[in-house]
């Protein structure tokens, strides 16, 4: 089996007990806690693009393992090509669900220790390379949902992992044994963790010689023993497992994004599924390169595909009004058309002006400062589009009673004669949630710190920068010599 | 380069007994028998089924594992157990390559 289907993976997560806590509560069952549900869903519709013709292009690559049709999710980009449909992959996705695509971190982690492991062969003549692409063809083989985890809980940040007085607050190594090794502590804010079969877990930034014990990449399954996931909670999770039907929220089905809190005690990993072990200089690298990756999917394509959402929904909030011909309203949806498009236009660039890194290892990353710029550009960019969609939508997006009044026999002809507008109440009620889900709900900070909190970008772009090619552009323009 | 996913990628397949014949076998990336001892032999529990207790005895011998579990339990729920077990450390029934572990379950009590 080379593509699940939507059903074969509902049927596989069916057979799935990671230990997972949610509001209170153990879960029994992720499709019967109507909050993991919401997360099992959107990668159910993740499977069911694959399998639909018209997304073929995008969704469906070829494993350079094994030649066999495999999802993208589970591609190395082997060329620009392939960057391209991965970014374009990025922007699909979140047009269908609204959500994270749960597979997209884990993917871009693949890509990363692909051509990281290769590098470690190359250089230190490991086996890392030769391990992770067994891995991998099983993992394509399979079909596997696979997330990823990046971020340690860290601790205090003025000190480094082993200086913590938390150790665990970094994943660190707990023994070395013949058979594999076993490892504890946590990564915060897993996006789908829950609901994948597998974890690729990465270390959470760049570490020096004296932190091997933290140095440490490798595949985890999602019920092994030792592993508890801490489902994220807030006024969105309350409002899904509180409301009589789901039908009144604002995504209904995908929800917001969900993410948990990942923690090892004492987790057994097998060699096999070990990619790095000990070697600090080269976590670096594979971070960098996952972000260089995640930039300019997450930045670039992902949030884009948020924003269309929202552009839609803020113009038919217009058009229900009446107010969908008035100019500022017209300028303000157009703003936000260009703050998502120009986004979107680095990402391709990025995948455009991609290259192999290293060279010889086969495995093409894009280009670092248009990924950076990509998300730079949209995490300052959402909030304004979401300021214009709270603006055009008017207070109503706050202010709205539950969708579900309007059907009440006392307070429904009420609430009918004071929200019909150019269209009747429960269309204007309906986009008003949906903005609400958008606007007041969690993607703005989501937006902000995905993939990496905007001053990293900042970092990122001044480093790559040539600043001082540019002074003497500047210089020679103007006929002042060079001193 | 190309994988042969039965030759040279790596699997492992684990059959397992019940009673006196092999009821079942799964196939996962080597080191899915080891994932399944360490699960047994240090966290006292199988994969998948997160409470204490459920393990009476549990001995590695040369060719796998003795599993033993408590209370009376008949072979389709025995079957069961394991194939949750599986499924949640990666491995999957029956791919068909060779045979590496052998673990003989068995229940407390008998039926």
């Amino acid at each position: 089996m080379a593509l699940k289907t939507s059903k074969e993976y509902l049927e596989s997560v069916k057979k799935l007990s990671p230990r997972v806590y949610c509001g209170g509560k153990w879960v029994k069952g992720l499709l019967n806690n109507k909050i993991t549900r919401s997360m099992v869903m959107a990668n159910a519709a993740i499977y069911d693009l694959a399998g639909d013709p018209k997304y073929k292009d995008i969704m469906v690559a070829t494993s350079h393992l094994t030649g066999e049709p495999i999802n993208r999710n589970l591609n190395v980009a082997r060329n620009i090509h392939d960057l391209d449909m991965r970014q374009e992959m990025a922007l699909l996705t979140s047009q269908t669900v609204g959500t994270c695509n749960y597979r997209c971190v884990g993917c871009d982690a693949l890509n990363s220790l692909a051509s990281t492991t290769w590098e470690m062969d190359r250089d230190l003549k490991t086996k890392y390379n030769e391990r992770f692409n067994k891995w991998l063809a099983f993992a394509q083989a399979n079909d596997l949902a696979v997330s990823g985890a990046i971020t340690d809980a860290k601790g205090d940040r003025k000190k480094r992992p082993s200086q913590q007085d938390e150790p665990d607050t970094f994943i660190h190594l707990v023994e070395k044994r013949e058979d594999g090794i076993v490892v504890r502590g946590i990564k915060v804010s897993q996006s789908g963790a829950i609901g994948s079969h597998e974890t690729l877990v990465l270390p959470g930034g760049a570490l020096k010689e004296g932190e091997e014990a933290f140095a440490l990449s490798f595949a985890v399954q999602n019920g092994a023993p030792g592993l508890t996931y801490i489902c994220q909670y807030n006024a969105y999770s309350a409002e899904r497992e509180y409301c009589e039907d789901e039908a009144e929220i604002g995504n209904p089905v995908f929800g917001q994004r969900e993410t948990s809190t990942m923690v090892f005690d004492n987790v057994f990993i097998p060699w096999e599924r070990v990619f790095l072990f000990g070697e600090t200089k080269y976590c670096g690298r594979l971070v960098s390169r996952f972000a260089k990756a995640h930039r300019m999917n997450c930045g670039g394509a992902c949030k884009v595909g948020f924003a269309d959402l929202i552009i839609g929904g803020t113009a038919l909030a217009a058009e229900y009004t009446g107010v969908d011909k008035v100019p500022h309203i017209q300028e303000k949806i157009i703003d936000m058309v260009r703050l998502s498009e120009t986004s979107h236009a680095c990402a391709i660039a990025a995948a455009m002006r991609g290259r192999e890194e290293p060279k010889g290892s086969g495995v093409f990353l894009p280009d670092d400062l248009f990924g950076n710029a990509a998300k730079l550009n949209i995490a300052h960019g959402f909030w304004e589009i979401i300021k214009n969609a709270g603006d055009i939508g008017g207070g109503l997006v706050v202010t709205m009673p539950r969708l579900k009044d309007l059907e009440d026999p006392e307070v429904g002809p009420m609430l009918k004669k004071a929200f019909a507008a150019v269209a009747p109440a429960d269309k204007r009620l309906k986009v008003a949630k949906f903005l609400q889900h958008w606007s007041a709900g969690l993607h703005g900070t989501g937006t902000w710190h995905g993939a990496g909190a905007p001053q990293t970008q900042r970092f990122m772009i001044s480093v790559l920068t040539d600043f001082d090619a540019k002074k003497k552009m500047a210089k020679k323009l103007m006929g002042m010599k060079e001193e | 380069m190309k994988l042969a996913l039965e030759n040279d990628a790596g699997l492992e397949t684990i059959a397992v007994k019940i009673g006196q014949e092999v009821r079942g076998s799964y196939s996962g990336l080597g080191g899915t028998f080891a994932s399944f001892a360490y699960s047994c032999l240090d966290k006292k529990t199988i994969p998948g089924f997160h409470e204490k207790g459920l393990i009476s005895e549990a001995e590695l011998n040369e060719g796998g594992m003795l599993l033993v579990l408590s209370g009376k339990k008949t072979e389709s729920e025995l079957r069961e157990i394991m194939d949750i077990a599986f499924e949640n450390i990666g491995a999957f029934p029956g791919i068909g390559a060779k045979v590496k572990y052998i673990i003989d379950v068995r229940s407390k009590k008998a039926n």
